[in-house]
């Protein structure tokens, strides 16, 4: 067993969020950041040609970014996903995160998100996948064995624009995942943010949704660990090797 | 970017469609904009635009939420979300006088859950 993280503050755009095309995006402001904690930035943008790179920046906090996850299929039949983690290195309040458009076409919707952890054992495994142009329901499994008690968290970005008004988050440890975000434009995209805060049992976690299953869909995600319990999980040499490497880094 | 073009019906759809729902950030609930628009016959892609048909906001919970709209015609350029609310505006005349006829009117929409209107202290 082991102790979930905690999460503490979701962060968006106030305004325009996967719903316009600015060069840039910054977030509200997390209301304190503690040394130690973790933020999840994800973002989605309609159309994956023209890709640049680009890596978030916050306003304070000495946050040190790393890339987690991306789907980026250089097509403009398809989306593009990003996932990245930034461990915060100094204590600080009023922090924003910016993040520049990932694509040097100025005309895409885009959009992102951060998510602020604290309480947690560092970074697992990730979530990255696509359904190339078919039309399917979003099904992400982790690309290792979570451990248990993890938090997870993904983004999926669908170039169709199937309308989720009814939609339906898959099933983690007996709930569904709870969603953060729904943005969907019938003309341009849709974006669906989610997360589950523990996973249970330590094992594959798949993420995603049943409804709407017809998506063309692009996902990148994490798996954010939980901090040692009284009683370990059993022994899961890769994961296990994965928790420790970060929790090292983690520390220094 | 979906197939098509700014006609709803190179889609097969009644109408075009732009919608958001977060979570409101006490858990009670979440917060719904969804808003509906035709297409004008001469806008192309990226750039559609549109009558808007209707307009809907939803709250489910228990605190308030203001849509921004930041593209909004006349002020004030946000609209409050009462909790326990769900209310569709069609009339156009109604949407005349809030500033949301066409649909460049309402992108670029976010959610706020501190009273716009009050400047914060300092």
């Amino acid at each position: 067993m082991a102790t979930p993280p905690t999460r503490v503050q979701y962060v968006a755009p106030a305004s325009g969020n996967y719903g316009s095309s600015p060069a840039s995006f910054t977030t509200a402001a997390f209301t304190s950041l503690t040394s130690g904690d973790l933020i999840v930035v994800l973002a989605g943008i309609e159309n994956a040609i023209s890709a640049t790179t680009v890596t978030p920046t916050a306003s304070g906090g000495s946050v040190t970014w790393t890339s987690r996850a991306s789907q980026t299929p250089g097509v403009n039949t398809q989306s593009a996903a990003y996932c990245w983690t930034g461990a915060v290195g100094a204590s600080a309040s009023s922090v924003t995160v910016s993040l520049n458009r990932p694509s040097s076409d100025a005309t895409f919707w885009w959009g992102v998100s951060a998510t602020q952890w604290s309480a947690h054992g560092g970074v697992g495994t990730t979530f990255s996948a696509n359904n190339g142009t078919s039309a399917t329901a979003p099904s992400i499994a982790s690309a290792a064995a979570c451990a248990a008690n993890s938090a997870v968290q993904i983004v999926i970005n669908d170039w169709s624009a199937i309308d989720g008004t009814t939609r339906t988050w898959r099933t983690i440890n007996g709930a569904a995942e709870a969603e953060s975000l729904y943005v969907r434009d019938s003309v341009h995209h849709a974006a669906y943010g989610g997360y589950r805060l523990d996973t249970g049992a330590a094992g594959t976690v798949t993420q995603g949704l049943t409804t709407p299953s017809t998506m063309r869909w692009v996902a990148a995600g994490v798996e954010i660990l939980g901090t040692a319990g009284a009683a370990a999980a059993p022994p899961r040499p890769t994961a296990v090797i994965t928790r420790n490497a970060v929790m090292r880094a983690a520390t220094i | 970017m979906p197939l098509g073009t700014c006609d709803p019906a190179s889609r097969g759809d009644a109408f075009n469609q732009s919608t958001q729902e977060v979570p409101l950030p006490d858990g009670s609930g979440s917060v719904l904009i969804d808003c509906r628009f035709g297409w004008d016959g001469t806008s192309v892609r990226p750039n559609c635009d549109g009558p808007v048909s209707s307009v809907r906001t939803r709250n489910t919970g228990t605190s308030t939420a203001w849509a921004l709209l930041p593209n909004k015609k006349r002020a004030p350029l946000w609209v409050q979300v009462d909790p326990g609310t769900d209310v569709t505006i069609t009339q156009k005349g109604t949407l005349s006088n809030l500033g949301l006829s066409n649909y460049v009117d309402v992108q670029g929409v976010g959610f706020v859950f501190a009273d716009p209107a009050v400047t914060p202290p300092g």
